[in-house]
């Protein structure tokens, strides 16, 4: 099993250097956006549209991830397959909601006063 | 570098060398930032000044060279091979469908070879293992004092009569073997085919093949096509076996011949492909009632495979058994050391054992080499041994396929045990277009 995992760490890293034109910039906003959500939590009246966030972007992974792949959900006839799809579309919900609550902290408030669900 | 030349001639310009110095810079972060399980076992390196020659700079070559540089300290390795460019072959078959583009399986092979291996980009011609001798094709003598048999095999189209290379692409002949160019001109003869409908045969040869489930992989991936475009219904596909199976794992051979039954792919048994008109779109195949002529509107040529001429007419092949016709390379399957010449071992497609000529061989075999000859390096015996494994991908419609790996003796060897072998899913299809490609670069690096 720590040859597997060890093969997996390695494809994650081939996969980086492959698409590094991207993947350096958007890990770099990643970062920084992190950084801030965890220097500046989103107070308690700011957590609904990060949740949102979240969630919806949960969702529209669920329903474009297996188009994205030039698949289909027919092609999806096993448990495996549903289970990765969660767990991708989890994944992608659970980025954008920490990206989304970087992006609230750096945000001033008075410009989120004016957004009605964030008062 | 400087115990290379006293076996060769030097290989490398000035600019070569002052590019090797920016990579050996460039690499330097990376090198020290990666700590895996494979370098822990692979130190303590052997201390020698042994000479280790390695013909062929495919998966199989480059991916030795980058472990034995960690293995042998002091060791002088060269990789031989005229070839420049780096094909990452398993991804021939989605070019050959249309769903790559070929970008995705032309790299450099300069971008992979290790530093501190000096490569001449010479082909071997003659090897001579009595005197430790290799010949290129320039007429370089070569000596060595451990040599690594890497070259890969060679597509014998010549053995179909009538056939021409420069055909596919055209005249409704594809053969997603024969290169790069041979995926992507297959591609365009299947779309003009796929456009109009008709007739396809698929053929598989009696030899050892490459990746054995690629053909059938073209099979399931026509179909679909067809389907696609709205042409199946004026078309047919049938599948011509030169032997009693379409697979050698008979699970795997029932599973998808259970499946061409559901889809429409009709087989014939023991139909060899013999010749080709191909002006006329007219094959010949041979069958146990003699010789059978078909037309076709597309033809997919899977040609015999055999080893390379240099090994093939050296004394390093088989020369009785099963194995001996294909003039492949005399290796004990489980220690993959040659078994007459102790100071030579072999890896990948060249290797004349019951199973393994796939990309994943290769990623498990070469540990087992490279620590093999390192301890025949340093006086010992081989302690490790390969169990044969072997892995395709089997794509059975864009959007799935079956994860099949086996060993040896055909069994059945999932490395997640929770993942039924024989059940397509849309996980094997991310693996085979998503995932195998980096961890294929990541054995040619070594490190995996
Ligand atoms: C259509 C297709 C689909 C495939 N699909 C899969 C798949 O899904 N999964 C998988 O695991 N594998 C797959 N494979 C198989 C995989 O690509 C090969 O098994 C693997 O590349 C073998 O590596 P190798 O180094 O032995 O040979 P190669 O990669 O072919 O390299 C051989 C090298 O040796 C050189 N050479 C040849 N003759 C000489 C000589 N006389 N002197 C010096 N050098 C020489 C060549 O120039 C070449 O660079 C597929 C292959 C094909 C063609």
């Amino acid at each position: 099993m720590m040859y597997e995992i060890w093969l997996g760490l390695n494809i994650v890293w081939e996969l980086a250097l492959m698409h590094k034109a991207w993947v350096i910039p958007a890990g770099t906003i990643m970062l920084i956006l992190l950084a801030s959500a965890i220097v500046r939590p989103p107070r308690a009246g700011r957590r609904a549209p990060v949740f949102a966030a979240g969630v919806v972007s949960a969702i529209a992974a669920f329903l474009l991830l297996p188009g994205a792949t030039m698949a289909g959900f027919a092609d999806l006839g096993y448990w495996v397959d549903w289970l990765l799809l969660f767990a991708l579309s989890v994944a992608i919900g659970v980025a954008v909601a920490i990206s989304a609550a970087g992006l609230c902290a750096l945000i001033p408030d008075r410009w989120l006063r004016q957004i009605p669900s964030s008062r | 570098m400087k115990k290379a030349m006293a076996h060769t001639e030097p290989v490398l310009d000035a600019h070569g060398r002052a590019r090797r110095k920016l990579l050996a810079l460039a690499a330097l972060p990376a090198a020290t930032a990666t700590i895996s399980p494979s370098h822990a076992v692979d130190r303590p390196a052997t201390k020698t000044s042994a000479h280790v020659l390695i013909v062929g700079s495919g998966l199989a070559g480059l991916s030795a060279a980058s472990r034995l540089r960690r293995l042998l300290d002091g060791a002088t390795i060269t990789i031989l091979d005229g070839k420049e460019i780096h094909n990452y072959q398993p991804g021939y078959t989605l070019v050959a469908s249309g769903i790559w583009p070929v970008e995705k399986v032309v790299d450099r092979n300069a971008d992979f070879m290790p530093i501190g291996v000096e490569w001449i980009r010479e082909h071997a011609a003659e090897i001579d293992p009595d005197a430790k001798l290799v010949v290129t094709d320039r007429g370089r003598r070569i000596r060595y004092d451990f040599l690594v048999v890497a070259p890969g095999l060679h597509l014998d189209y010549g053995l179909i009569e009538g056939m021409d290379t420069a055909a596919i692409g055209r005249d409704g002949i594809g053969s997603v073997y024969h290169g790069h160019e041979g995926a992507v001109l297959t591609w365009k003869a299947m779309r003009a085919f796929v456009a109009r409908g008709g007739r396809a045969i698929m053929t598989l040869p009696s030899t050892a093949l490459k990746c054995a489930g690629a053909p059938l992989k073209m099979a399931f991936l026509l179909r679909d096509r067809l389907h696609e475009a709205g042409t199946l219904g004026r078309s047919q596909i049938t599948f011509n076996s030169s032997l009693a199976n379409v697979f050698g794992v008979p699970q795997v051979n029932e599973a998808v011949l259970v499946r061409w039954d559901a889809l429409g792919i009709s087989v014939n048994f023991e139909h060899g492909l013999k010749a080709v008109d191909i002006t006329r779109r007219e094959a010949t195949f041979t069958t146990p009632l003699g010789e059978e002529n078909t037309s076709y509107d597309f033809l997919h040529v899977v040609p015999p495979m055999r080893a390379p001429d240099a090994v093939k007419n050296s004394p390093l092949a088989w020369r009785e058994g099963d194995f001996a016709a294909g003039g492949w390379l005399e290796v004990d399957e489980r220690t993959l050391r040659h078994r007459r010449f102790p100071e030579v071992f072999g890896l990948g497609d060249v290797n004349g054992t019951r199973r393994g000529k796939t990309a994943a061989t290769v990623k498990k075999a070469c540990p087992v080499v490279t620590r093999n000859l390192a301890a025949v390096i340093a006086g010992k015996e081989p302690a490790l041994t390969f169990d044969g494994y072997t892995s395709c991908p089997l794509v059975v419609r864009i959007g799935a396929a079956m994860l099949i790996e086996f060993d040896y003796d055909g069994r059945l060897t999932p490395t997640l045990p929770l993942i039924e072998p024989l059940q397509d899913s849309w996980f094997a299809w991310l693996m085979k277009t998503r995932l195998l490609k980096p961890a294929y670069v990541a054995v040619l690096k070594g490190r995996a």
